[in-house]
């Protein structure tokens, strides 16, 4: 069993640690490191807006007819 | 649709003339902020795509603002940022009148808070022909194009918030086709949007 | 006060409406019937335009240089600008309008018990406003330079700048058109949320709203959370075109990926926006033809939840090649795979409906059930896409054009004639001709596959896909291979043939067809209850609503159907 769970810590570290720049990808090296951060936050950023307001409203929509 | 006024002599005579009528649940939230909520969903996640265009963008350059090009005006803008504060605080505070069934009062204050929006819009309106002047442009350079875009769009916003604003601050407690505060408040729901994007943008823009 | 005056005021409005002159009927309607037959007719307008490019390009393919009858020469950057409007045309002025505009307005109302949409008026605008998107689109074919050839996927810089896209106004009619098109839904979709949110017959729950009227309002939720960023791309890119920005242009200062996050990131939602209404319906069909209860119809329902917050987070594997960081590549990756998973348990719902269902093999039935066939493989396919290992080899090759082809064309042409068989005794009033539909069925499901099977193999070998004449590419234009296109072509020429007998079948039936009863499919849902077609302003009284819309074959019965406005019997 623990053998399982540390399998699995080591596959989710696995991912993480996995080259930057994959040599199969011709225009990795252009970009500067501001520009991935950048779009590493925006990615975050864009994906993660539309679940919290949705979830957000659902919730409060919900309660709202949970109290009538 | 019927209009406003009309309602009311419909609800009167609904239940005389149609006992039998299966009556819906009545929902605790109405059409309008329904409506008006996801509008404001699509709508931040518009101001989200510019906001994500800009810091991508900025990233990508070294000198920001790029050379040559005037620096933007902080502290007239911060003042206009208090003036469009206080807008919003003041609609919170006639909603809140409204709602105590203070009509006259109400109205008053969703006046000076639509007073104050506009002395913004003017204001704003004033800067960009100074920064006009100074050379910054549309096309000067993307600093300039992503300074327009993201303070033109949310002057957009503006300029329909207060549009809409006007003509329901025309018909509040008037006495042909009058609208109702529940009726007014989705539209109020979208000022309050137009004026919590905007010290984002400003912080973004203009601070940082 | 404002809301139960405004549901009161609906519930009355059908008691004593006056009859409506010409003018404000048929064009300034707020009917949601009405408005629902203009989105569906315009829709079939432009699925001809869409159909007769790919006809085109079809034949420059398999006959290179050669004249294409009915059409004429195709150049190089005519070749683009027809494959560029026929994927713009199919996706956002053929399966938005139909499937959610059209059978959204239609079914929405009629499903939830009520009279019309809460805010008719906007739903008018939002037609005209698409009406508008299309002739402005239509306008760009016939500007100086021509249409826009870009892809609809409209990457700059290619797409930005006129010396690079040799098309000055055709790309910049064309952001328009796109941008109008989202502001027309973005109305619509207001008021289907809303509708559906708070005007429902008395007495149907949340879990009793049929899975039809669900997944057409999931899909507007999703919508309504993507646009937004396509919105503002689209505004900047009109802005590159016209007034010389140079947001996505590297020489001023821009990024050109900038675009294609915004692009993807509603894009990929865009994918499940058009899949969730098609789903929908049919769940819909196959429990009124396979007279069976829809297995576990919350296990679909929160199924479509969990595709739609997934739709969120996948859109990146657009991008694998496109120079974004590898590391955020692998998460792609995963939550790529991890999106087929709700709905392979989505399918397995609907083969369990079919298991043990006493099937009826009518028109609709088999539109819905070739719907599961087809779009099995297009998913299947999916998942090597989704991996970035393979996609580095398989990006941009007739592997993926096959691959979303037939997703595509399940949801927007199988689904399309799915809704119109299932519904159309309901819009017209009369029945449609079953010997036609099934001639028209398979003449249509067998040329599909015989297209798109082979594009999978020349995928494989290596062809790409943006290349208007195999000729100048040795490895590509042999015979072999030459003949699989020349295959490919005659089975879509075959399948456009094919729609002529829908065509004639559509009209016929309208003005000829058998009188339609009520309820000819002896289904459940609140629309069968009403006469067909429905009159203006739907329902005499409000319906009451009093169990789930799938109560087929319920045990201790003499009816195998069970509407769900019948009240329980007293015991």
């Amino acid at each position: 069993m623990h053998l399982v769970r540390f399998l699995q810590l080591l596959f989710v570290l696995i991912f993480l640690f996995l080259p930057g720049a994959a040599n199969a990808c011709a225009v990795c090296f252009s970009g500067s490191e501001e520009t991935l951060e950048a779009f590493y936050v925006t990615t975050i950023f864009l994906t993660l807006l539309p679940v919290v307001m949705l979830f957000t409203i659902g919730y409060w929509i919900y309660r709202k007819h949970r109290k009538t | 649709m019927k209009t406003t006024s009309s309602q009311s002599v419909l609800l009167a005579t609904t239940e005389v003339s149609l006992p039998r009528q299966p009556q819906r649940t009545k929902s605790p939230v109405s059409n309008g902020i329904v409506g008006m909520l996801i509008f404001m969903v699509t709508e931040a996640m518009f101001f989200a795509a510019l906001i994500s265009a800009y810091m991508v963008i900025r990233a990508g350059l070294d000198e920001w603002p790029p050379w040559g090009q005037p620096r933007l005006p902080v502290e007239t803008t911060a003042f206009n940022t208090l003036l469009l504060l206080a807008s919003g605080l003041l609609m919170a505070y006639s909603r809140a009148l409204l709602q105590k069934n203070k009509i006259l009062e109400g109205r008053q204050w969703l006046g000076i808070s639509i007073l104050l929006g506009t002395f913004f819009l003017i204001s704003q309106g004033n800067e960009w022909v100074q920064l006009i002047n100074f050379g910054l442009t549309v096309s000067s350079s993307v600093y300039g194009g992503l300074f327009y875009l993201i303070i033109g769009a949310h002057g957009f916003h503006v300029i329909g918030a207060l549009t809409v604003l006007i003509f329901a601050w025309n018909r509040l407690g008037a006495s042909r086709n009058p609208i109702t505060p529940e009726g007014l408040f989705p539209l109020q729901i979208f000022w309050y949007f137009v004026v919590c994007v905007w010290p984002v943008l400003y912080v973004l823009v203009y601070l940082t | 006060m404002s809301q139960e005056a405004a549901t009161v005021q609906t519930d009355i409005h059908e008691e004593h409406h006056e009859e409506l002159n010409f003018l404000h009927k048929y064009i300034l309607p707020t009917d949601h019937k009405i408005i629902a037959m203009q989105y569906i007719f315009t829709g079939m307008i432009m699925a001809i335009i869409g159909g007769y490019f790919a006809y085109a390009f079809r034949m420059q393919l398999a006959f290179p240089g050669e004249l294409v009858p009915f059409y004429g020469l195709v150049g190089p950057g005519e070749y683009n600008m027809l494959v560029t409007n026929h994927g713009t045309i199919m996706i956002f002025w053929v399966a938005m309008p139909v499937l959610i505009a059209g059978f959204g307005n239609y079914i929405i109302p009629l499903m939830i018990g009520c009279d019309d949409m809460v805010f008719p008026r906007l739903n008018r605008l939002s037609y005209q406003i698409f009406l508008v998107s299309a002739l402005v689109l239509i306008l760009s074919f016939f500007v100086k330079g021509g249409g826009f050839g870009g892809a609809w996927t409209s990457y700059p810089p290619l797409s930005s700048a006129a010396e690079y896209s040799l098309t000055d106004w055709g790309s910049s009619l064309w952001v328009l058109a796109v941008a109008l098109e989202f502001v027309s839904f973005l109305l619509g979709g207001i008021n289907f949320i809303t509708t559906t949110m708070n005007a429902r017959a008395p007495g149907m729950k949340m879990m009793d709203i049929p899975i039809a009227v669900w997944f057409i309002v999931l899909a507007v939720i999703l919508f309504m959370a993507s646009v937004g960023p396509l919105i503002a791309g689209a505004v900047m890119l009109f802005m590159d075109q016209r007034i010389g920005t140079t947001f996505f242009l590297p020489s001023g200062g821009g990024d050109p990926l900038l675009w294609q996050h915004l692009f993807w990131f509603f894009g990929h939602p865009e994918v499940y926006v058009v899949l969730l209404p098609t789903l929908g319906i049919v769940a819909d069909i196959i429990t009124v033809f396979a007279r069976k209860k829809l297995f576990g119809y919350r296990t679909v329902l929160y199924t479509a939840f969990a595709t739609g917050g997934l739709s969120f987070v996948v859109w990146a594997h657009h991008q694998f090649i496109a120079g974004i960081d590898p590391r955020m590549a692998n998460v792609f990756v995963v939550t790529t795979v991890l999106i087929s998973i709700p709905l392979a348990e989505m399918m397995f719902s609907y083969i369990a409906t079919l298991y043990g269902g006493s099937i009826e093999f009518k028109t609709p039935m088999l539109w819905a059930l070739s719907f599961l066939a087809a779009f099995l493989i297009g998913g299947v396919t999916g998942i090597y896409l989704g991996a970035s290992a393979l996609d580095v080899y398989f990006h941009d090759s007739y592997f993926v054009l096959a691959h979303f082809h037939y997703t595509f064309f399940p949801i927007t042409i199988i689904g399309m004639f799915a809704a119109i068989t299932y519904w159309f005794p309901k819009m017209f009033g009369r029945m449609m001709n079953e010997t036609l539909g099934k001639i028209h069925f398979w003449g249509t499901f067998i040329p599909f596959n015989c297209i798109f099977l082979p594009l999978f193999f020349l995928g494989l070998a290596g062809q790409h896909r943006r290349i208007y004449n195999y000729n100048h590419f040795p490895d590509l234009a042999t015979q072999e291979l030459q003949d699989i296109r020349v295959f490919a072509t005659a089975s879509l020429v075959v399948m456009l043939f094919f729609q002529l007998i829908f065509i004639y079948n559509f009209f016929v039936s309208m003005f000829k067809g058998e009188k339609a009863p009520n309820n000819p499919w002896k289904a459940n849902s609140l629309e069968w209850s009403i006469p067909s077609p429905p009159p203006h302003g739907n329902f005499k009284t409000l319906p009451t609503v009093y169990r789930g819309p799938y109560e087929y074959s319920a045990p201790g019965r003499d009816l195998d159907y069970w509407p769900q406005n019948e009240p329980p019997e007293k015991s």
